[in-house]
């Protein structure tokens, strides 16, 4: 590489610093304390015999992790379980990696002066990439890290970080490539995101339907198929290999034959006005974020419905009385009914909901990045109703997604002959709301309290409170510790009544945390260059 | 009845950065000002606390009497405003783009607005991302008259407009002023604001450092006068007020400050061939400000 190219290369990785150290603590962490606290959980073969009688088969635990092997050793537990998630993380780090640095800094003109100097366009794009792999490598090492520190063996460990750096790589691809397609860093996160659903919702259903075949389709199946810690089929790296090298060749030469600017998705420059929704920045706002909250409300009806159809499967499995037993003690939940395991399932719904809730709070903020705000707040309307105007539309965005969620597992439930009321359904929907208004607010105390951080911070709590609730179970510690993720209160809704306690405490904090974030807003200098 | 823009004791620091120190502005209704001052003078920070985008460390801004921090819904429902960068949305057309600004403004001039669509050339079906920087600034320019605002608040109004749109701008800008719209300019295009405007303010470092009529100002300030004599020019030293530089090779260059007088009569014992006397351009004052020749005699 030469050396601009090599100084391109770097300006990639330190862009991307902050994102690629907090993936990287997560991967660490959450590889560690899978595999530690395995360990000290189920300390003998008994403890993990039940354990794999009971949540090891389960279609909801499947619907998570995938389908688990080899479940009473350390090491397959930890693929499973951290390598069953990870694999997401790491498609997800591979599509914020590339979009960033190639569709966003085109869309925002930096692409252009980095053209104006001595870098041809292909090594441009070849530096970019070199960026963005230095980043899924630090993952991939962090995996491998958290493997060993919990005293895993080290080749394993390592390809087990191998298997998750895989799927980071095919989806740098997919980015790459849906950069080539949509003229907006936004369009082509929506296009490899996208991808990324249809590929979990198969992999979804070859688990819950043990249509394994369906695996041999999409990478999130060929990362199952590389059987971490139950005996290495190392061949299965060939497709994410091959996959990522013909996304990338393809990205490659689609990005040599366009313009600097411009998509193979056609985009239309001019269209005659609609003034529908162009009454106050609200509606304006409603007006130019319908579709993504249409598509947050499409998407989680489909899993809703793929979640309520599974159940009936639930109830047809033949217990024996002793893994009843163990089930009862999770809190009294029947995971052989179809409640119990749309209520335990419910939480992932909630989870999706907040991250909406991030992607929310991060449209307003780019508001006050690119400038908009100052030219809306130098005419004659106000921060608090603009406050307030985004407040609402998440509002109304969080209940559109509730709703999906709890029409989706409803109608799959019926449809599958499962036992299941839309009553049941409508209160799931409404167990959704307290978390993400919790969260709602939080992030309007962020926006106002730190605004360069702000979008950032509110994601690294949602991630870290999420991630606690999903493993910090295993760790040793005091239950307070577990009482700090909201997600922690989130009731088994419809298989227990709503927690309204906790409820009533979320929706408080949320609603003060919001109140603060006005005031604070009122009082702070916009964003300035 | 307030001035259209009044600031006392303006300050404005960010951390350790003084952007604005101490500024007392006034501009009456009706009065366009020219606000100059290179990058980083504190020309955009002034317009922001004016704008209550930003609040000011000390001292208080206000439109027509209404303080712009506290109030700013209330104080820009008489205010329009034009960015240097102009921010816009991206997936709007012109057209929407107008018709949403001139709602939350709270109704334009429809007429006046269809007028200068012409005037300024604008397509109005085209999305705002595929415009260029001067075609974006021209949506802010027909909105920005369209309210007719009794104030206009213009940041660089003119960058990216091509020579044909700043006439039509100067245009526009004078149809304001026989309107009695005040307009605040802020500006480094020195010959803009002496074609447009009737008063001027020259902000160095976060400070006022000059401020006037243009006719005051040139007062103010040393005339030049240049002198070619019949023959070698004379040594001409010591005349008061006035100092020289040779021009040519056989005239002087002289920059006068107060009455011509003692120079003349110098001049009456020589043999000069040529005088040519003018009034120092807006340029050469503000050159003045910044050049390194004023540093230390102020």
């Amino acid at each position: 590489m030469t050396a601009a190219a090599r100084a391109l290369a770097r300006r990639v990785v330190a862009d991307g610093r902050t994102r690629t150290v907090s993936f990287a603590a997560l991967f660490l962490l959450v590889t560690w304390v899978n595999a530690a606290g395995y360990r000290s959980t189920y300390p003998n073969i008994n403890d993990r015999l039940r354990l794999v009688q009971t949540f090891g088969n389960n279609k909801a635990a499947r619907m998570f992790y995938g389908a688990g092997r080899n479940l009473t050793t350390v090491g397959g537990y930890t693929a499973w379980r951290a390598g069953g998630i990870l694999v997401v993380f790491a498609a997800l780090l591979g599509i914020f990696a590339a979009t960033r640095p190639m569709r966003g800094d085109e869309e925002a003109g930096r692409t252009e002066i980095v053209l104006a100097g001595r870098l041809t366009r292909n090594t441009e794009f070849a530096a970019i990439l070199a960026g963005t792999g230095v980043g899924l490598t630090v993952a991939f090492v962090a995996t491998a890290l958290g493997a060993v520190f919990a005293s895993l063996p080290l080749r394993p460990s390592l390809y087990l970080g191998l298997v998750v750096f895989s799927v980071g790589a095919v989806y740098v691809g997919v980015a790459a490539a849906a950069n080539q397609l949509a003229p907006t860093r936004r369009g082509a996160l929506g296009l490899a995101s996208a991808v990324l659903g249809v590929d979990f919702l198969i992999r979804v259903v070859a688990d819950t339907t043990d249509h394994f075949g369906l695996h041999w389709l999409t990478p999130l199946g060929w990362a199952e198929e590389t059987r971490a810690f139950s005996g290495s089929s190392a061949f299965v790296l060939v497709l994410p290999l091959a996959a990522t090298a013909i996304l990338l060749a393809a990205a490659t030469m689609l990005h040599a034959r366009r313009d600097l600017g411009a998509a193979y998705l056609p985009a239309r420059d001019s269209a005659p006005p609609r003034t529908r929704l162009l009454v106050t920045p609200a509606t304006l706002a409603l007006r130019l974020d319908r579709v993504v909250v249409a598509t947050w409300t499409g998407v989680i009806l489909a899993f809703a419905l793929v979640v309520g159809s599974i159940a009936k499967t639930v109830e047809d499995i033949d217990l024996p009385e002793s893994a009843r037993n163990q089930i009862a003690k999770l809190g009294g939940i029947d995971i052989t009914k179809a409640s119990g395991y749309i209520g335990l399932t419910f939480v992932i719904f909630v989870f999706a909901i907040t991250v909406f809730v991030c992607g929310q709070r991060a449209a307003a903020h780019d508001e006050e990045t690119e400038h908009r705000l100052e030219t809306l707040f130098a005419l004659p309307f106000g921060r608090d109703p603009w406050m307030r105007g985004r407040a609402l539309l998440a509002l109304a965005g969080i209940a559109s997604c509730a709703l999906a969620a709890g029409i989706g597992v409803w109608a799959g439930a019926v449809a599958s002959r499962a036992h299941l009321s839309f009553v049941d359904g409508m209160r799931a929907s409404v167990n959704v709301l307290p978390t993400a208004i919790l969260f709602l607010g939080l992030g309007l105390a962020l926006f106002a309290t730190f605004p360069r951080r702000a979008i950032s911070l509110l994601y690294a709590l949602v991630v870290a409170s999420f991630v606690w609730e999903l493993f910090g179970a295993l760790l040793d510690v005091p239950s307070w510790a577990l009482d700090l993720s909201p997600f922690h209160h989130v009731a088994p809704v419809p298989a227990k009544p709503i927690d309204i306690a906790s409820a009533l405490v979320m929706l408080a904090i949320g609603a003060i945390a919001g109140a603060i974030g006005t005031v604070r807003f009122r009082a702070r200098d916009l964003a300035g260059d | 009845m307030a001035e259209a823009v009044r600031t006392v004791a303006l300050t404005k620091r960010y951390g350790p950065t003084r952007a604005v120190e101490d500024l007392d502005l006034a501009i009456d209704a009706g009065e366009v000002y020219g606000f100059l001052g290179p990058n980083g003078a504190g020309k955009t920070t002034t317009i922001r606390c004016l704008l209550g985008l930003h609040r000011p460390t000390s001292g208080r801004a206000t439109l027509f009497g209404i303080d712009a921090w506290r109030d700013p819904v209330a104080a820009h429902r008489r205010v329009a405003y034009i960015a240097g960068e102009p921010s816009l949305w991206p997936s709007l057309t012109t057209a929407e783009t107008l018709e949403f600004l001139g709602r939350v403004f709270g109704g334009v001039d429809i007429e006046y607005r269809a007028r200068l669509l012409e005037r300024f050339q604008i397509e109005p079906d085209k999305k705002v991302r595929a415009l260029s920087k001067g075609n974006r600034q021209k949506i802010q320019l027909v909105h920005a008259f369209s309210t007719r605002a009794d104030l206009l608040i213009l940041d660089e109004p003119t960058s990216g407009l091509d020579p044909l749109m700043e006439v039509a701008f100067r245009e526009t800008v004078n149809e304001a002023k026989s309107n009695g719209q005040a307009v605040f300019l802020s500006s480094h295009i020195l010959s803009e604001v002496e074609a447009l405007c009737d008063r001027v303010g020259i902000l160095r470092a976060g400070r006022l450092v000059d401020e006037g009529t243009l006719e005051s100002l040139r007062h103010l300030h040393a005339q030049t006068i240049d002198v070619t004599f019949d023959g070698t020019r004379p040594s001409l030293n010591g005349v008061e007020g006035a100092t020289s530089v040779p021009l040519g090779a056989n005239g002087l260059r002289f920059q006068v400050t107060g009455p011509v007088g003692p120079l003349l009569r110098r001049l009456a014992s020589e043999n000069v061939t040529a005088l040519e006397a003018r009034e120092p351009s807006l340029e050469e004052i503000f050159l003045r400000h910044y050049g390194t020749a004023d540093d230390g005699s102020g």
